[in-house]
């Protein structure tokens, strides 16, 4: 389905807002402004005036929203070419940081909107060249994962490697062994198995190899002991995402302190 | 050769959040999406397509093997029952297009029960493809390699008029996760990282949602059409 740019208006994404991951990235669900029954998900954009979607009716896109594989905005944004949508939710850490290097490269497409419900900004990039802002995002994640790690810190490592991970774009070794590993250290073995399961299905044994050879590279870096805070045995995976996000949301609210201090001073 | 059965619907109006799938560890049976289905006595359905993620939404692809327990309690239709109603069109172009009587009768002759879907799957693939790879790699408009057999063919050249479309008409469960789960297509680390720590491992993450269905495509052909398996 052709798509004229200019009659359309991006209404949703193909993500939930509530999810619980620190980022996401998906595509834009649009709609006619004049025919506003002609809803689509865009797939690519063709020259500067028009792009390429796959039709939804009105009742598969509500059906999207409610099964938990989209969302819809409160308020339509207008459709830019080779626009991209990003969620930056409450559990991503530096988050106004992050906000601000977008708006310092010049890759927003659209003033922020924020969903105060999920504590999530909804932005719309110009994906190609805000990529490498999103590279810079995860290495500093996983840097400061790496330090957490090495003082003991697991959960809060666990949390920062998870947010590296997830920024992260295809097969980063380092940033999969990192994260099997915090999940080890706080007694989610289960999962951290599961890593390398998923890397050998998704990227192949080439990257399950490389994988765990950083994987015993970090352990032997790393602190050998228990982590010092106490093991989530019993906790679920949305237990997890609940506490990755509050703490989240404490060391923002720290680093906006700072920041207001700093500023005052 | 046992092709998986691929979830990937939504039902308008009972959808169910797919997290909520893996964390009752079940697929619910819902309301059937047409009044056609219910006439021939159907009142809870859960779909899926064999072999083929022909349904082209979603974050998130369910593949299963298809297991006889979930197959005793199915039926199953060589075409989208729900492309029934507004799509599929005579491939001949002489011939009436399909009034309501017509579209009942077409889904009440087509119908098969569950128990032999293998047996019914291997002729209905060999007819319509040169090889049982491309039944499976075939893109979602795409016609097959010979007519379809049973006469209509989507307006729009989805190939959803000729992929085996499964029905469950009862709940089905994923209980084992390691049994009954043969993998999950994610969109994405940002869903893998949704799904709950004793599933986490039948994922397979694909870089977007537009890769889902290449992703559930590999892993058949991959996996489930290694010899021997």
């Amino acid at each position: 389905m052709r798509l004229e740019i200019e009659r359309f208006e991006c209404i949703g994404g193909m993500r939930p807002l509530d999810g619980g991951s620190p980022f996401d990235s998906t595509s834009l669900i649009v709609r006619d402004r004049e025919a506003p029954e002609s809803i689509a998900r865009v797939t690519r954009y063709g020259d500067r005036n028009d792009a390429v979607g796959e039709a939804l009716t009105k009742d598969e896109w509500q059906a999207l929203c409610a099964g938990g594989h989209a969302h819809e905005l409160r308020q339509p944004l207008p459709l830019r070419t080779g626009a991209r949508m990003w969620l930056l939710s409450g559990s991503f850490e530096g988050r106004s940081v992050a906000l601000a290097d977008l708006r310092a490269a010049g890759v927003l497409l659209d003033d922020l909107a924020y969903d105060p419900r999920s504590d999530t900004y909804v932005v719309l990039v110009r994906e190609l060249d805000a990529n490498r802002l999103r590279d810079a995002w995860a290495e500093g994640a996983h840097t400061l994962a790496t330090e957490q790690a090495r003082l003991g810190c697991w959960p809060r490592a666990l949390s920062l490697a998870e947010q590296a991970w997830v920024l992260g774009r295809g097969a980063i070794p380092k940033h999969w062994a990192l994260l099997a590993l915090c999940y080890e250290r706080v007694g989610r073995q289960k999962r951290a198995d599961g890593m390398l399961q998923v890397a050998r299905r998704s990227h192949g044994e080439q990257m399950a190899r490389d994988m765990m050879q950083w994987r015993e590279r970090l352990a032997a870096d790393l602190p050998a002991a228990a982590s010092t805070e106490s093991p989530g045995l019993a906790k679920t995976n949305s237990d997890w995402r609940r506490e990755t996000r509050d703490e989240a949301r404490v060391h923002n609210q720290q680093s906006l302190q700072r920041i207001g201090q700093k500023s005052a001073a | 050769m046992r092709l998986p059965l691929v979830h990937r619907t939504v039902t308008a109006g009972a959808p169910e959040r797919w997290q909520e799938i893996l964390r009752s560890k079940r697929i619910q049976a819902k309301k059937p999406s047409t009044t056609r289905e219910e006439r021939l006595g159907s009142t809870r359905t859960a779909y899926f397509f064999l072999g083929h993620p022909a349904w082209p939404q979603g974050l998130v692809a369910f593949l299963l093997p298809p297991h006889a327990d979930l197959l005793d309690r199915a039926t199953f239709t060589p075409f989208d029952s729900g492309g029934l109603e507004k799509h599929m069109v005579p491939i001949d172009p002489a011939a009436p297009s399909l009034d309501d009587a017509g579209k009942d009768a077409l889904l009440a002759s087509h119908v098969g029960p569950g128990a032999e879907l293998h047996e019914v799957a291997g002729p209905f693939i060999a007819a319509h493809v040169r090889e049982p790879e491309r039944y499976v790699s075939y893109a979602r408009y795409q016609d097959p390699d010979w007519p379809i057999f049973h006469g209509y063919r989507s307006a729009s050249g989805d190939r959803r008029s000729w992929t085996i479309e499964v029905q469950a008409h009862e709940d089905v469960s994923i209980d084992p996760p390691e049994e009954r789960i043969d993998a999950l297509i994610v969109a994405d680390k940002s869903v893998g990282l949704r799904v709950d720590d004793d599933i986490f491992g039948l994922c397979t993450e694909v870089e977007t949602e537009d890769d889902v269905a290449q992703g559930v495509i590999n892993h058949i052909l991959t996996r489930a059409m290694e010899p021997g398996s």
